[in-house]
């Protein structure tokens, strides 16, 4: 079983949630930036923490950033930008947001 | 009773495969027999209920099912409202996301799929050093 590592968030992350999620949950489902952030962030930290390699995808021609993409949850698709500090922890550093269906 | 020879062993094990299947992912069981139940259990104990077939307000069963067995309803995602996160335990949550984990970029719709690449790029490109 691989070490757990330390899993950061960089400010940009929190700007640009800021940028694609209300202050409230709206009543047509949109959540809002905290729902995103006590239901959907911690496991997905917590996947990265346990298992960065297996939970994070390889873009080709960017081997500095690797991405987790998971789908269908509070929103339709979302994207964490993540690399690998030197000290071997991960840093979450953007996110996308897709809402079509 | 004599313990069960080989020959018979599938006999004796028939409880545990029902077990096994529950495990491996098979429709949950009901604890009072009448939905979502083994069929086996449904045609004994919930014969009356089934046959006439009362219609289900839309979605119900679909919601029910999902809360108890999310990722098992389909490939395609079905977004979770949040208020369902909300009546969800921290375990449960984990396992929901988890599940929700898309393990290959073609698997994306090509517009999203660019964005990420196109996002990547960028941010690859912000994070490398400048050299004169």
């Amino acid at each position: 079983m691989s070490p757990r590592r330390q899993v950061r968030v960089a400010p940009s992350f929190f700007d640009r949630l800021d940028d694609l999620l209300p202050a409230d949950r709206s009543p047509t489902g949109v959540p809002s930036t905290a729902d995103f952030l006590l239901h959907e962030l911690p496991p997905l930290i917590d996947l990265l923490a346990v298992d960065y390699e297996a939970a994070t995808l390889a873009v080709e021609d960017v081997p500095e950033v690797r991405v987790l993409v998971a789908s269908g949850v509070l929103i339709t698709r979302l994207a964490l930008y993540v690399v690998l500090a030197d000290d071997d922890s991960v840093e979450i550093i953007y996110l996308e947001i897709d809402h079509e269906l | 009773m004599d313990a069960p020879s080989r020959g018979n062993a599938v006999r004796w094990i028939g409880p545990y495969s029902l077990r096994t299947e529950r495990h491996l992912g098979g429709l949950p069981r009901s604890t009072d027999g009448t939905r979502f139940g083994d069929s086996r259990q449904g045609t004994l104990r919930g014969e009356g209920r089934c046959r006439r077939r009362v219609p289900e307000p839309s979605g119900v069963l679909r919601r029910l099912f999902l809360r108890r067995y999310p990722g098992h309803m389909a490939d395609a995602p079905k977004v979770i409202t949040a208020e369902e996160l909300d009546a969800m335990s921290p375990n449960q949550r984990a396992q929901v996301v988890r599940e929700h984990i898309v393990t290959d970029l073609d698997h994306l719709p090509e517009a999203f799929r660019q964005r990420v690449e196109t996002t990547a790029a960028r941010l690859a490109e912000q994070l490398r050093p400048v050299t004169e």
